[in-house]
């Protein structure tokens, strides 16, 4: 795991267990089946994309612990999306002044839900900056950090003290 | 005696949540209102008397920074205590909000957060406290 992976391994863990009560568990991985997936452009000193994808039978327990609904209450199909879109544009605030500096100013971009097949993939078919799969109870959760700039231009130590 | 509140934010689960905590720390919430972005926050300046406003930075239309500026800017809502609910990470951004007169609070945040700074702004003291 490279330093940028650490950072959106920890701020993922961090952002799931303080907004929705989440907790990943060690042992990631198998078969994620259905997926729904969001992007959170930014630009700044550092400029990209971060894809967010989730097992789609997470939504409702994700809207549901954010709002803090009682069992049994409905959720309408906006709450769910709104939900997981405020979540991948949480980690995706939250981890850029981890892989860049505090001090930084970026604009993060209005999340955007994307359809099946039409993910993003890095400029030039390079590979993410970082990618990580946390798996939880409530489902797997599938982030990875795509930058326009080379890779070089993401500090080595980025996230070490996050 | 109730508190009119005005919380901007382009996800209305967010809203839900910031509204949900300001009614769970006990805080007298008088007339809620909302809106999804700055230019719709200003409109509902316009339109009701609001004590805070809970401003997010990021959103389309207008963001919460230029929506702090507008409101600096008018003589009726100069003084408004605002609170930005942010994952805005930046400390320059948070320093030139700060200088601005805009107290913090960083998403995720804790209920106790949003109600410590609020008692902070208004003097507001809980019995729970």
């Amino acid at each position: 795991m490279n330093p940028t992976e650490k950072a959106i391994r920890d701020v993922a863990e961090e952002t799931l267990a303080s907004l929705a009560f989440m907790f990943p568990m060690e042992d990631a991985g198998g078969d994620a089946g259905e997926m729904v997936t969001a992007t959170v452009g930014f630009s700044g000193p550092l400029a990209g994309t971060l894809i967010v994808s989730a097992g789609a039978e997470m939504l409702d327990p994700l809207a549901a612990n954010m709002l803090g609904l009682d069992d049994g209450e409905a959720l309408s199909g906006d709450q769910r999306l709104d939900a997981f879109r405020e979540l991948a544009n949480v980690i995706c605030g939250n981890l850029l002044p981890v892989v860049a500096s505090p001090r930084d100013v970026f604009n993060v971009h209005e999340p955007q839900m994307v359809e099946p097949g039409q993910t993003p993939t890095a400029p030039d078919g390079r590979a993410p900056a970082g990618q990580v799969e946390l798996a939880m109870d409530e489902g797997c959760l599938r982030l990875a950090l795509l930058l326009d700039a080379s890779p070089a231009a993401v500090p080595a130590g980025g996230g070490s003290d996050a | 005696m109730a508190i009119n509140v005005l919380i901007v934010d382009d996800s209305a689960v967010v809203r839900a949540m910031i509204l949900k905590t300001l009614r769970a720390s006990g805080l007298d919430v008088g007339e809620a209102h909302q809106a999804a972005n700055g230019r719709a926050g200003i409109d509902q300046l316009s339109q009701h008397w609001v004590d805070v406003a809970f401003v997010d930075i990021n959103m389309p239309v207008m963001n919460g920074e230029e929506m702090i500026d507008q409101v600096r800017a008018n003589p009726v809502w100069a003084d408004l205590p605002i609170i930005v609910v942010s994952t805005e990470g930046s400390e320059t951004r948070i320093e030139r909000l700060q200088e601005k007169g805009a107290r913090f609070v960083h998403k995720p945040f804790s209920p106790e957060a949003v109600r410590d700074v609020l008692g902070e702004m208004l003097g507001v003291m809980h019995e729970s406290d």
